[in-house]
C-alpha cells in the first residue's frame, strides 16, 4: 500500500530566489561565453550588448541572493542548519548519499534521505551548497562587482593582481559554478518521475510517497 | 477581479522598479534585450506570488461574506419579535 502525503517544503521567496537566480545564471553563462570568445560565439544583438546584459543579470542574481540570505538569516532563521552538515552527515550520510546516486538508484532503491522544511537537502546537497553559497557565488558576485566598476575599484584590482588576474578568477569561478549547473539539473532529474523534484521548486509542495506495508496482527480480535 | 487587480497593480510596481535600470542602459538594441530580461524576471514573481493573490482573494471573500451574514442576522430577530 502507498502512501502519498504533501510537505510544503519550498516558501515562495526561495522559490523566487530560485528561478530568478536560475534565469540570471543562465544568462550571465550565455553572455559570459560571448564576452570570453566575440569572435566564435555571436549569441546576443552585439559584443555592447551582451556586455551589458552580463551586467544587468549580474545584479538580478546578486539583488536575489541578498533575498535568499536575508530570508534564511533573519526570517526562517535556519540557514546554518539546512546548509551546515553534521557530523554524522559528513561521516556516514555521504557515503550513503554518493552509494545511492552511483549504485542503488539504479537498482530502483528509494532515496535514503527523506526532505522535510527544517532538513531539506542530503549530506552531499549540503556539502555542494555550502561551497556554492557561501564561497563561490559570493567570490563570483564580489569579482564582478569588481569588474563593473575598474575605474572606481581600481587599487584594489591593482591589490588582487591586476585586471587579467581578475577576470582569469572571475572566468574560473564562472566555469565551477557552470560544471555545478549541469550537475545541478542532472540530479534534480533522479526523483520518482523526471519532474518529481523540479515540481516543488515551482509550486512548494512535495508529494512524499511512502511505502506502508500491511501486517497481520493475529492478537487482534477479528470482525464478525 | 481584486486578484485582477492586485496583479495589474504588482506589474506595474515591477514594471516601474525596472524601467529606470533599463533606460540607464544606452542606446541600440541592447535595450530591448534587457527589457526582454527583466520583464522575464517580473513574470517569475509575478507567478510565483499567484498562490498568495489567491489566498488573499480568499480571506477577503470570506471575510465580506461573514459580515453580510452577521449584519443580515439582528434584522431577522427584529422581525421575529
Amino acid at each position: 500500500m502507498s502512501d502519498t502525503s504533501r510537505i510544503y517544503l519550498q516558501p515562495t521567496p526561495i522559490r523566487i530566489w530560485h528561478w530568478l537566480n536560475a534565469f540570471g545564471i543562465v544568462t550571465l553563462g550565455l553572455t559570459g561565453i560571448q564576452i570570453r570568445f566575440p569572435d566564435y560565439v555571436n549569441i546576443f544583438a552585439g559584443y555592447k550588448t551582451a556586455i551589458l546584459l552580463h551586467n544587468v543579470a549580474g545584479v538580478v542574481v546578486a539583488a536575489s541572493f541578498a533575498l535568499w540570505f536575508f530570508y534564511y538569516s533573519f526570517v526562517a532563521r535556519n540557514m546554518l542548519k539546512l546548509y551546515v552538515p553534521s557530523k554524522d552527515e559528513v561521516q556516514k550520510g555521504l557515503l550513503r548519499q554518493a552509494k545511492f546516486y552511483l549504485l542503488t538508484y539504479f537498482l530502483g532503491r528509494p532515496n535514503p534521505h527523506h526532505p522535510t522544511p527544517q532538513n531539506k537537502f542530503n549530506p552531499m546537497q549540503k556539502s555542494a551548497y555550502l561551497a556554492i553559497m557561501f564561497l563561490l557565488m559570493p567570490l563570483l558576485g564580489l569579482s564582478g562587482i569588481l569588474l563593473i566598476n575598474i575605474e572606481p575599484m581600481r587599487n584594489l584590482i591593482l591589490m588582487i593582481g591586476g585586471l587579467k588576474i581578475l577576470m582569469a578568477i572571475h572566468y574560473l569561478l564562472a566555469c565551477c559554478l557552470c560544471a555545478f549547473l549541469f550537475t545541478h539539473v542532472y540530479l534534480a532529474t533522479l526523483g520518482r518521475t523526471a519532474f518529481a523534484y523540479i515540481k516543488p521548486m515551482w509550486t512548494g509542495w512535495e508529494e512524499n510517497e511512502s511505502e506502508q506495508h500491511e501486517t497481520l496482527d493475529l492478537t487482534a480480535p477479528r470482525p464478525n | 477581479m481584486k486578484t485582477i487587480v492586485g496583479i495589474i497593480m504588482v506589474t506595474a510596481f515591477l514594471g516601474a522598479a525596472v524601467a529606470p535600470a533599463a533606460a540607464a542602459a544606452s542606446g541600440d538594441g541592447s535595450q530591448l534585450a534587457i527589457y526582454i530580461f527583466l520583464g522575464m524576471c517580473a513574470l517569475i514573481i509575478v507567478v510565483q506570488l499567484f498562490p498568495i493573490f489567491f489566498m488573499l482573494y480568499g480571506l477577503l471573500k470570506g471575510l465580506f461574506h461573514g459580515k453580510k451574514e452577521t449584519a443580515e442576522a439582528p434584522v431577522e430577530v427584529v422581525v421575529d419579535k
